[in-house]
């Protein structure tokens, strides 16, 4: 009995820890590209200056991202924390131009 | 660049003897007072601040700082090593000594 | 995941740092050997001379050749040999765009006396060692630019990781505690760790940086779309490049450029010549723009514009710039450190070679904290085995392979074509070797022949070097020859270390074995013969 649940929470360990990585490299790039789109349009900069600044921002970005998945209490919050800012500079990223922001 | 480290490295050695595993390994016995603490830690970052003075004598404040944390690196690399492998040998335990061991003890 | 913020950054350390550990050690190491790609070049060219011909004498050669080969090219460059990084006048030329967005090169090195290219064997040198630590070697760019961008990016999540769980930054700031197993691996570690940071967070970070738009290509269509030549226009929005004159197609005679020599001395003093580029040369809108050599950690210096045409300066600029392209400039800058005098050479050196311990001794440290319980165990996991393995056959291997390179340099017949391959494929087949060698042997044994087996590759160099060229030992120190006598210095200091290294590993583990064999009994002998490494 005592083996068997030992197994089974193995496995579970197992295919969380996989979630995370996923959820940290495939979430954590995507939150950074929306992140750094929006930088790109929304920074007060000329436009080689604004690729620059973000672009030099995209790996700080994407590290944070990573801690925050490995850190986060449960998968659920992780998700959450990446889901919120891609959505929003996602959303901004795609009106600013729009509301004829920078550039 | 040679003065920059020698000071840096000065700096170090006070810093490090600050704390109560190193003093012991240079001056087995003696006592490590909260006041000799302070003393040993403020010297060693004044000296360790002395050495921004590089910054000033370098040709460019870029390369100067590049500079200075090579040196700061190999310094505190240096103290590391003698802290390992024989404590005595490190310059200027005799003037520390004298300098802030004498007065309290 | 698992309790405690520190535990999960623990976790996340240990294993970014794992799977990335081995091609970051070969980053590493090959990084450090391009800190002196020009040394080395050098070296593994014996037979070219060393450059005597004044500047002036040097860019009337060049321009003669590129006159003569390519009067209708887009850009020309010319190096002379006032460049750090190029010993000997070197040239290149640049057809136009073509339709893949490239453009076709064609470098030479040419002899100013005669303006011929000169003749010497052929090699990748020291820049191909110094170009194997971006691009790799045998795999297409856009593959090794990715497997690099990913690795290096692993290699950031494990510092920035690898700080948090490390919480006595200042307490254990200058402990090392040697000969206590797993706490000396793990001090060596930490302190190193620690007293490089800056140093290593800075080449880190910097590295990615040149990676970023492969990264992410998404920031360039952002702001410039995704048309095919966006990098192109961002390239020239960056630097503006005010001067990019379409070609006009009046030919015109190109001003004899080491006229131009005299203007650019009274502004910098002699021998401040980085490079000279020609844009539409034997056109009436041809550019001339003269560098000034690298004097700060930016990648950018001063420079001179003249009309390519009258000879007349049009324009000067000081290499000061907007500030996020000279924060840009000087990242990528601070990376390669071309700037420096010889002194921050040998620290960028040193400060390589004490990231690449840190890097071995974070993947010995996996090894030895997991080997108590692997013991218990009547046969260790594959895993385990694995990563054994390949830290022998990296962190012994890969010198070896390196000593190969340079072995076969001296070795492969010079008249041999394809021999430039040859020597490439001979680090590639040692490190191969270096990397099964442990299969055939018990782990510990391994470590030590292989670190012996680096050693003699090194001590024996010279002597190689003696037997296949002119220029040996006594020979360099006749004509002090300096770059030759460090080369040698060098080697034979190398070949010491790793000796000692050997003695030492093999001291203690017969001091190991005599104990087990003392207290007899079975389990307690298997730890220490499993253990030459954690004694250390």
């Amino acid at each position: 009995m005592a083996n068997k649940s030992s197994l089974l929470s193995l496995t579970s360990y197992r295919i969380e820890v996989a979630l995370r990585i996923l959820l940290a490299v495939a979430g954590g790039y995507v939150c950074t590209v929306a992140t750094i789109i929006f930088l790109v349009k929304a920074l007060p900069l000329t436009r080689s200056d604004a690729v620059v600044i973000s672009a030099l921002l995209s790996f700080t970005i994407f590290t944070l991202a990573v801690i925050w998945v490995f850190a986060s209490r449960n998968l659920r919050r992780a998700a959450l924390g990446l889901l919120l800012p891609t959505v929003i500079f996602g959303l901004l990223g795609f009106i600013f131009p729009i509301l004829g922001g920078a550039q | 660049m040679l003065i920059s480290f020698i000071v840096s490295y000065l700096g170090f050695a006070l810093l490090s003897l600050s704390k109560e595993r190193h003093f012991q390994q240079v001056w087995p016995g003696r006592k490590l007072t909260p006041i000799l603490i302070r003393e040993l830690k403020v010297c060693g970052w004044l000296l360790l601040g002395t050495s921004l003075s590089h910054l000033i004598q370098a040709p460019k404040i870029s390369i100067g700082i590049t500079h200075l944390f090579g040196i700061w690196t190999f310094a505190a690399l240096l103290i590391v090593m003698q802290l390992t492998y024989g404590a005595s040998s490190i310059v200027g335990v005799r003037i520390f000594s004298r300098v802030f061991l004498n007065r309290h003890n | 995941m698992k309790n405690g913020f520190r535990q999960s950054m623990a976790w996340l350390h240990t294993w970014t740092g794992l799977v990335v550990g081995w091609i970051l050690f070969f980053v590493f190491m090959l990084g450090n050997l391009g800190r002196f790609d020009t040394e080395i070049d050098q070296w593994m060219r014996p037979e070219l001379p060393i450059e005597t011909a004044s500047l002036s004498q040097s860019i009337q050669a060049a321009q003669q050749r590129l006159q003569t080969q390519a009067s209708q090219a887009e850009t020309w460059t010319i190096w002379p040999a006032t460049n750090r990084d190029y010993p000997n006048l070197r040239i290149r030329w640049e057809g136009a765009l073509n339709a893949e967005g490239n453009r076709k090169r064609t470098d030479e090195t040419l002899d100013a006396a005669t303006a011929q290219p000169v003749i010497a064997r052929e090699t990748g040198g020291g820049q191909l060692l110094y170009k194997m630590h971006y691009a790799l070697h045998y795999i297409p760019r856009g593959v090794s630019d990715w497997l690099i961008g990913i690795c290096s990016f692993f290699m950031l999540v494990a510092i920035v990781s690898g700080v948090i769980t490390h919480k006595k930054i200042f307490a254990d700031f200058f402990t090392f505690r040697p000969s206590k197993g797993q706490r000396s691996w793990m001090d060596l570690h930490v302190v190193l760790a620690t007293l490089t940071l800056p140093f290593f967070l800075m080449i880190t970070y910097s590295g990615l940086v040149f990676f970023v738009f492969t990264l992410f290509p998404q920031v360039l269509s952002a702001g410039y779309g995704s048309e095919k030549h966006a990098r192109e226009t961002f390239n020239n929005e960056l630097n503006a490049l005010t001067f990019i004159e379409e070609r006009s197609g009046t030919p015109a005679s190109l001003t004899n450029l080491s006229g131009l020599i005299d203007t650019v001395q009274s502004r910098w003093g002699a021998d401040q010549i980085r490079l000279i580029e020609v844009t539409n040369p034997n056109d009436s809108s041809a550019r001339v723009r003269v560098l000034h050599l690298l004097d700060s950690s930016s990648r950018s210096s001063q420079e001179l514009t003249f009309d390519g045409v009258s000879g007349h300066l049009l324009d000067e600029s000081n290499g000061e710039s907007t500030s996020a392209r000279g924060f840009y400039d000087h990242i990528l800058g601070l990376h390669r450190g071309l700037f420096g005098d010889l002194t921050l050479r040998w620290l960028y050196f040193f400060s390589g070679v004490i990231g690449a311990i840190i890097i071995g001794s974070g993947l010995v440290l996996w090894v030895v904290k997991r080997r108590p319980k692997q013991l218990k165990q009547n046969k260790p996991d594959f895993g385990h085995r694995l990563v054994e393995g390949l830290n022998v056959g990296t962190i012994a291997g890969l010198p070896i392979a390196i000593a190969a390179y340079f072995w076969a340099n001296r070795l492969v017949p010079v008249e041999l074509t394809g021999r430039q391959n040859w020597e490439v494929n001979s680090l590639f087949v040692v490190w191969l070797l270096a990397l099964m060698y442990p299969l055939i042997r018990p782990i510990n044994r391994a470590w030590i022949e292989e670190f012996w087996l680096v050693s003699a590759a090194f001590l024996l160099l010279p002597l190689v070097n003696a037997l296949t060229t002119e220029r040996n030992f006594i020979h360099s120190i006749a004509t002090q020859d300096s770059v030759f006598l460090s080369m040698d210095i060098a080697a034979l200091i190398t070949g010491v270390l790793f000796a000692i290294t050997a003695t030492n590993l093999s001291r203690r583990q017969q001091a190991a074995t005599g104990q087990a064999t003392v207290s007899a009994k079975g389990k307690r002998k298997d730890i220490n013969t499993l253990n030459p490494v954690e004694a250390a």
